[in-house]
């Protein structure tokens, strides 16, 4: 064991091992507590019948485990519709985000186009935009696109065709084509492969690491975003589940338990897939984290 | 790792001036209920409450992190010369964690000054006691006015101060980097 702030002598007595006992466990309590408190509170609410949820003092342990909360708000309040529209959003953002990303990433990496640097250049450049500070001119684009004159307000493109332009993933991806050996590309192309090939046979297959970090916080990203789809799909058919709760929950058509109940569902993913890939994740954030 | 919108939601329960789970607690210890985010005094710390339970397994780990890095010989040292818990964490703890407290700061900074979502569910638009940038570009530019102009100026002045903000960052960073 390394050594930290208490040292192993003073842990050997019997009083400063009861200190640093009892100071352990009362932080582990304390943040337990706050931590998962609320969390039991969302699940439990939902499973209260209705009565027991307006009570003036709340139970503790529901006395009912009522699970309809959860078959109304998934059929009735078409939670269920929501949820594929935001797992379609996820996933085709994720798919057009990859595409682009690692086209753009290839070409700034090993192609190098004319003018390249300069695109880089302004990329980078872009990163020091916040998001919401491009909200509006991001709209007047989305609601019309120049030369096209098209309208995606309401359709899937008006989330993609933004998150592909992320100039995040392509730096990110660009910097791990960049250390890939020149000598493994120049031997696939002698041997006839051509670059679109090398990118497929060679450089992918070599980035998983990095190919699988841009894609878990590509579907973490959708999935969570608010103020985006909330501007750009006023449409309730169309709406993502974030956008879909925050609505109804300014409705009176939603009963309480069923409201839980929607907020567990919305949430589910999201846990499943920290539990699933925490690893992952928690090398994402360290390495970009303190990036933001 | 909860969807924001979920935990601005969940909160909202919590807040409920009625049968609120926080309402609830102060009653229960004889303490008298509060009005939380419907009561101009109170809304705002409301809100900062969300935010930080928000945010607090992230950050927890980003801190754990740093402490872990510590290199252990320094606590040791310090224990020889006869220092205190105390002044072990005083001056060893505090110093070896400042640029990671710093580097937090300031991120919290630039992402709390875009703030939206909890003003926007949890109080409203027009509460003028918890106003904030996005809040107000929003107004101008979606609900009554439509004046996209007005609100993309706003953004560009946000913009301004948040650039700065990310220039001392990148100050920062870069400082730690070459050192």
């Amino acid at each position: 064991m390394t050594r930290t702030l208490i040292s192993e002598t003073v842990l050997r007595r019997r009083r400063g091992r009861l200190l640093h006992l009892t100071a352990v466990a009362v932080t582990v309590v304390v943040f337990a507590f706050v931590f998962l408190f609320p969390l039991y509170w969302m699940v439990t609410g939902a499973v209260k019948d209705p009565d027991e949820l307006a009570r003036a003092t709340p139970t503790l342990i529901p006395e009912t485990w009522n699970l309809d909360s959860f078959a109304t708000a998934w059929t009735q309040l078409q939670i269920g519709k929501y949820f594929l529209n935001t797992a379609f959003y996820a996933v085709g953002g994720w798919f057009i985000q990859i595409a682009v990303d690692v086209c753009a990433a290839y070409a700034l990496s090993r192609l190098r186009p004319w003018g390249g640097r300069v695109v880089l250049g302004a990329m980078l450049a872009s990163l020091m935009l916040p998001a919401t500070a491009l909200l509006i001119p991001a709209y007047m684009t989305v609601a019309d696109v120049p030369l096209f004159g098209v309208n995606l307000l309401n359709t899937p493109w008006a989330l993609w065709l933004p998150a592909a332009a992320n100039a995040f993933n392509i730096y990110l991806l660009k910097r791990f084509f960049d250390q890939i050996p020149g000598e493994l590309l120049d031997a696939a192309s002698i041997d006839g492969a051509g670059r679109l090939r090398i990118l497929w046979s060679v450089v992918l297959p070599l980035s998983r690491p990095v190919l699988s970090v841009v894609s878990i916080f590509a579907v973490i990203g959708m999935w969570k975003d608010f103020l985006w789809p909330f501007l750009v799909l006023q449409d309730p058919d169309t709406q993502t589940l974030s956008v879909a709760l925050s609505r109804l929950a300014n409705t009176s058509y939603i009963t309480d338990s069923e409201m839980f109940a929607g907020l567990v569902i919305a949430s589910v993913p999201m846990v499943v897939i920290f539990l699933a890939l925490q690893r992952q994740i928690l090398a994402g954030l360290s390495a970009g984290g303190v990036k933001g | 790792m909860l969807p924001p919108i979920v935990v601005v939601l969940l909160w909202q329960y919590f807040y409920d001036p009625g049968n609120g789970l926080f309402n609830s607690i102060l009653s229960g210890i004889g303490l008298p209920p509060s009005q939380w985010v419907q009561s101009p005094d109170t809304a705002m710390v409301s809100l900062v409450l969300v935010a930080t339970w928000a945010n607090l397994g992230g950050t927890t780990i980003i801190y754990l992190a740093a402490l872990q890095n510590i290199p252990g010989e320094l606590y040791e040292a310090a224990e020889l010369e006869g220092a205190s818990v105390w002044q072990r964490v005083r001056h060893v703890t505090i110093p070896q964690t400042r640029f990671v407290l710093l580097v937090m700061l300031l991120l919290q900074i630039i992402s709390t000054m875009q703030v939206f979502i909890e003003p926007y569910q949890l109080t409203g638009t027009t509460n003028p006691d918890t106003i904030t940038v996005m809040v107000l570009v929003y107004r101008y530019a979606f609900t009554v006015n439509h004046d996209f102009g007005l609100a993309a100026a706003m953004s560009v002045v946000l913009f301004v101060v948040l650039a700065l903000f990310s220039a001392i960052y990148l100050r920062v960073t870069r400082e730690r980097e070459s050192a």
